[in-house]
């Protein structure tokens, strides 16, 4: 039978959304489903794809319809491609390229002059999407104003703990210190780690004495670190020397980390 | 209050920047109060009954973290835009919120956001596919009937013949083209969206001009199509 790419079908909401939950971890429930897929005008049968290879479910992606209005307001049609999927199973066979290619060209024949994609630095469709013909032409700052340093450096330390640190690193200790704006002061708070097992480990009351790097930085230097991390280590380097030239990002070595460092 | 007000004073603020045409169902769904489980929150200004600003966002969480996520925010007025966001803030702090964030494409009131905490980060990016360089052309197009002709090449696509006039440009059927340019589509999005300038890709030779005597001519029509400024809200991202 081969592979086919089809349209929703009628029956098959629930398999969608069960299909969405499975892919992205927790893309939503049905009051979410309604909200995207029931607008005015958006037709399941028509606006979203399915892959499907000898009856097997493979992935899928959806195409939203607008009207965008350009220069002196008028107006074109265009399109937003979203929610776009791969089975775990199916992940690296070419699923992705099939649903992109096959949503531009639903959308060149419903009269779209351009599509739009509204993505994470951080995701797969960044890397994925310049194959299909999308340029990267717009970044939006996203302001961030840190209500409570205290939990949003645990968001940060939760984040940090799927990093897969070298086996050469372990037992390390190092302690970061942030400082953020709150109430336009200026304040400060820490947190101690330990690399176990190739990953940091976050301490509770360790001795000061047994730090092997310290390393103070505002957060907004350490969220532009952390955001070039998840783009490649050469993204990274230019941000971190910045950072260091510009006093932004400070560090404080022990014997012990030099003695290792020159063995690495 | 009806959602016509709301999008009636962000298409007077944001007229002339690249935007999607909200419908009121659009608003109702992506920023109204609906049936999520923590419903988007709305706050307005309004002055001699007539609304000057508002701010739509919701709250929830992000794995263990209580975020807030300013989906749309406007006002005529840089003051009221400050009343607003501290109105956020004062409603996150009651209500127990680690952060806000706040995506825009365009910043309105440039250093208003700095002066109350907020800081930048570059998280996320908005990408763009040409399906149909004509009809995004024809969209554009007047009637003009006088102006050298130009025949546009964009690789994948049929060639397009436009009139290049003082002010509009049109698309025209036929026509002995007195000039004519060749480029890729990456190049043309970019040239469009004001994201690089004509001259920078000439002399990269992403962009091939046959007749140099009409440079002008092929300056003057980037700048007639091109889009400077854009008004996408996190809203409108779904």
């Amino acid at each position: 039978m081969g592979r086919i790419v089809r349209n929703l079908r009628p029956n098959e909401k629930g398999r969608h959304l069960r299909m969405l939950n499975l892919c992205f971890d927790s893309w939503g429930d049905e009051r979410k489903w309604r909200r995207l897929y029931h607008e005015k005008g958006f037709d399941i049968t028509r606006n979203v794809v399915v892959v499907e290879e000898d009856g097997e479910w493979m992935g899928g992606g959806t195409a939203w319809f607008r009207e965008a209005f350009l220069k002196t307001n008028k107006r074109i049609q265009v399109y937003i491609a979203g929610d776009g999927y791969v089975h775990p199973n199916h992940r690296g066979k070419g699923v992705y390229s099939t649903f992109m290619r096959s949503l531009n060209g639903l959308a060149q024949n419903r009269g779209a002059s351009l599509g739009f994609g509204f993505i994470s630095l951080h995701g797969v469709p960044f890397r994925a999407l310049p194959r299909y013909g999308f340029v990267d032409l717009l970044h939006p700052v996203t302001r961030l104003l840190i209500l409570k340093p205290q939990n949003f450096l645990s968001y940060l330390s939760e984040q940090l703990k799927e990093l897969s640190l070298p086996k050469a690193f372990e037992g390390l200790k190092l302690k970061l210190i942030v400082y953020f704006q709150k109430n336009r002061r200026r304040c400060m708070i820490s947190k101690i780690f330990q690399i176990r097992d190739r990953k940091l480990v976050e301490l509770g009351s360790p001795k000061e004495g047994a730090i092997d790097l310290t390393l103070q930085a505002s957060a907004s230097t350490l969220l532009s670190i952390f955001n070039r991390f998840y783009r490649g280590k050469r993204a990274m380097i230019p941000v971190v020397i910045a950072s260091l030239l510009l006093g932004r990002l400070r560090f404080r070595l022990s014997v012990n980390f030099v003695k290792l460092m020159l063995k690495v | 209050m009806a959602g016509n007000k709301f999008l009636q004073l962000r298409n007077e603020i944001h007229e002339g920047k690249f935007r999607f045409d909200v419908t009121q169902d659009l608003w109702k769904r992506h920023y109204m109060p609906g049936e999520t489980a923590k419903p988007n929150r709305v706050l307005t200004i309004t002055e001699n009954g007539k609304l000057m600003g508002y701010v739509v966002y919701s709250i929830a969480y992000l794995g263990r973290t209580e975020v807030c996520r300013i989906l749309d925010i406007c006002a005529k007025e840089e003051k009221d835009f400050r009343e607003l966001v501290s109105q956020v803030i004062g409603d996150c702090l009651k209500e127990n919120v680690d952060f806000i964030y706040l995506r825009q494409c365009n910043e309105i009131y440039e250093g208003l956001l700095d002066e109350m905490g907020f800081f930048p980060l570059e998280q996320s990016v908005i990408m763009v596919v040409l399906l149909d360089p004509h009809e995004l052309l024809l969209s554009l197009s007047e009637e003009i009937d006088s102006g050298k002709i130009l025949r546009l090449t964009l690789e994948g696509f049929q060639p397009i013949t436009i009139r290049v006039g003082k002010g509009a440009i049109r698309v025209l059927d036929t026509g002995h083209p007195d000039l004519a340019i060749t480029t890729d589509s990456r190049t043309f999005l970019k040239l469009l969206f004001g994201r690089t300038r004509f001259w920078k890709e000439l002399l990269r030779r992403k962009v091939a001009i046959c007749n140099l005597l009409h440079l002008r001519t092929a300056i003057h029509f980037f700048s007639l199509i091109r889009v400077e400024k854009w008004y996408i809200p996190q809203g409108d991202w779904l």
